[in-house]
């Protein structure tokens, strides 16, 4: 199967600032792709060198199967592209510029009225000009969607939406699930961890690390078991017992290895004995920002 | 091609929706009535600033040909500095604000948008300095009934060739940087090198600056138009020529 | 000749002139009203801009000083 997207050995510095240095990338047809890294990483280049806005200095990108070429760029035909911070003509309306899009890549009209509706805005004569962020950023993902691309990438689409639009802005893209391959570059990684299946973790301008969301957890990350205690003495004792370095807290971290059920069943056991009884008792899953500070470190 | 089409269709529903449409309508239409009435006021004014027998001899007279003077004079100050700074920041603007990105990302060919500028720029320029002259003409004609001014059209038609020019200039200016001053600065620059040119007589005819200030000697009918068809070709060509480079630096450019 | 006579004289001029100047600073005011956002300056600088500079301040408002809601 022809990847939806495949990055070998991208080179690109500005300057003397090297921003990619071999980058290997490879996106599947139908993942939802979490491309995450610190600011800076070099996320929104290689977004814009997908897309042909920018020459790399070395290196093959591909977007099905077909070069991408800087300049004129045919494979943006398939892509659909929600900029970090969309622009628009202020002084047309959300149907008005959808409608000089939709003739820009001979889509068809009638998509627009569904798709406005899709994305949560309404089909009035209201210009953008007066459009908050979260608006703009639905005409953003209005305009990606429009002309049915095979591969959508959003370049930090919700780091300047508040909570709530956060939240429709994930459900929007999760509905997508299955229809079309989805490129998310974020370094808010709670946004990755709901919604993606694949990551890949950009550092130092090369890929550290990428492969499916769960894969990646129990490489790097340890679950563990929390427990809390009434005083500190307490925790002390059980510090003790349970063989985990003292804290000066009434919280005790226990990671594991293996099934939950087992290891449970023994820091219970060993509680038992020492009569010392925890106020709370509770499974710590790996987080993807453990997987994130491993690999990066 | 359609996609330059595309791109113009944009460019005169946003010129309309920014006002700035509106502007130029203003603006051009105020300095025709501006122009035959500065040509009836200036002597009245001199005459009731308490002139002399003697210096009354010097006052102009208030006759048609002082009225399209008054026309091109203002046509090629106020009116030119309006259309330069309306169009100025054309391409800069878009850059600045990066509305170029999505459109382009989506095939939008960046000649498109040079074309529909272009386009739209010329097709202003032409408008406005008609309406202005249609309007001058009315007031020329009622007030100023006289045949001191045979060749209208000469000088008119000087005038508006020169707007191919000046469009081009601003576009491939304001396609050069981010910097809202660029198109103007680029303009300004042109303006002051043919000016330059034109010290020297015997660059005149070729010299398209002449289009610009020589409408009252074509008017009066001391120099036919053909007398400066070199600086009507040498003009089209430049036009095209920048409207070429204009395509080129903004195909070169980081969005 | 009396100055109101001189004026009459010139009124075919100044009447459309005036409707002109009066029209574009309207545009402006309402602009300025509804419109509050710009690029630089507040909602009174460019009323006082747009109403006592006539012909300019609209230029000069509708050129440089719209801006968008952020």
């Amino acid at each position: 199967m022809t990847a939806a997207l495949d990055l070998r050995g991208v080179t690109k510095q500005f300057g003397d600032h090297h921003v990619l240095r071999g980058l290997d990338l490879t996106v599947e047809p139908g993942q939802i792709f979490g491309f995450i890294g610190e600011n800076g990483a070099g996320k929104t280049t290689t977004m814009r060198l997908i897309l042909g806005l920018e020459r790399p200095d070395a290196g093959t990108l591909q977007v099905f199967g077909q070069p991408v070429t800087f300049g004129r760029t045919p494979t943006n035909k398939l892509i659909g592209y929600l900029p970090d911070v969309p622009a628009f003509y202020g002084d047309l309306s959300a149907r008005e510029y959808l409608r000089l899009c939709a003739a820009i890549t001979s889509g068809d009209p009638a998509d627009i009225a569904p798709l406005l509706h899709e994305v949560g805005l309404a089909d009035d004569r209201r210009h953008i000009a007066g459009f908050s962020r979260g608006m703009k950023q639905r005409l953003g993902i209005a305009q990606a969607l429009l002309g049915k691309p095979q591969l959508l990438i959003c370049d930090e689409p919700t780091s300047a939406l508040d909570p709530a639009g956060r939240n429709d802005f994930l459900a929007l893209l999760s509905g997508l699930r299955g229809s079309l391959t989805i490129v998310l570059s974020t370094h808010i990684l709670t946004d990755v961890e709901r919604i993606c299946d694949h990551v890949g973790i950009l550092h130092d301008g090369v890929l550290q690390e990428q492969g499916p969301l769960a894969d990646l957890k129990n490489k790097y990350a340890q679950a563990a078991i929390a427990l809390t205690f009434a005083t500190e003495a307490e925790t002390a004792t059980a510090a003790k017992i349970l063989n985990v370095p003292a804290t000066n807290t009434t919280t005790l971290t226990l990671p594991y290895t293996g099934e939950y059920a087992p290891a449970a069943t023994q820091v219970m056991a060993a509680l038992a004995q020492s009569g010392v009884a925890p106020l709370t008792f509770a499974r710590v899953d790996p987080t993807l920002d453990q997987v994130f500070m491993e690999v990066i470190r | 091609m359609s996609m330059s089409w595309l791109f113009f269709k944009k460019e005169c529903l946003t010129f309309w929706r920014s006002r700035r449409a509106l502007i130029m309508l203003v603006v051009f239409a105020a300095l025709g009535i501006l122009s035959p009435l500065m040509a009836k006021l200036t002597p009245e004014i001199l005459k009731l600033s308490g002139a002399t027998a003697a210096l009354s001899a010097l006052i102009p007279k208030a006759d048609s040909a002082a009225s399209w003077t008054q026309y091109y004079k203002n046509m090629s100050q106020i009116g030119l500095l309006v259309f330069a700074i309306v169009f100025g920041t054309s391409v800069s603007g878009e850059l600045k604000d990066g509305t170029l990105i999505n459109l382009v990302t989506k095939g939008l060919p960046r000649r498109a948008v040079i074309l529909g500028k272009v386009a739209l720029a010329i097709l202003t320029w032409l408008g406005s300095v008609t309406l202005a002259f249609l309007i001058s003409w009315a007031y020329t004609a009622y007030y100023f009934p006289d045949h001191k001014s045979p060749h209208l059209l000469a000088g008119l038609v000087a005038l508006l060739v020169f707007g191919l020019l000046l469009s081009a200039v601003l576009i491939f200016g304001s396609s050069l940087g981010q910097n809202s001053a660029a198109g103007l600065l680029t303009g300004v620059g042109a303006y002051a090198g043919l000016a330059i040119l034109n010290l020297f007589k015997s660059c005149q005819r070729f010299n398209p600056l002449s289009l610009l200030t020589d409408n009252m000697t074509l008017t009066t009918g001391g120099e036919t138009l053909s007398h400066y068809t070199p600086a009507i070709v040498i003009t089209i060509v430049a036009t095209a020529l920048l409207t070429w480079a204009a395509v080129r630096v903004l195909e070169e450019k980081r969005l | 000749m009396h100055n109101s006579e001189l004026f009459m004289e010139y009124l075919p001029f100044f009447i459309p002139l005036i409707i002109l100047e009066v029209a574009l600073m309207l545009t402006a005011v309402v602009h300025v009203l509804r419109h509050p956002h710009y690029r630089f300056g507040n909602k009174a600088l460019w009323l006082a801009i747009v109403i006592l500079f006539q012909l300019v301040g609209p230029v000069v408002y509708f050129v440089f000083g719209r801006g968008e809601k952020a």
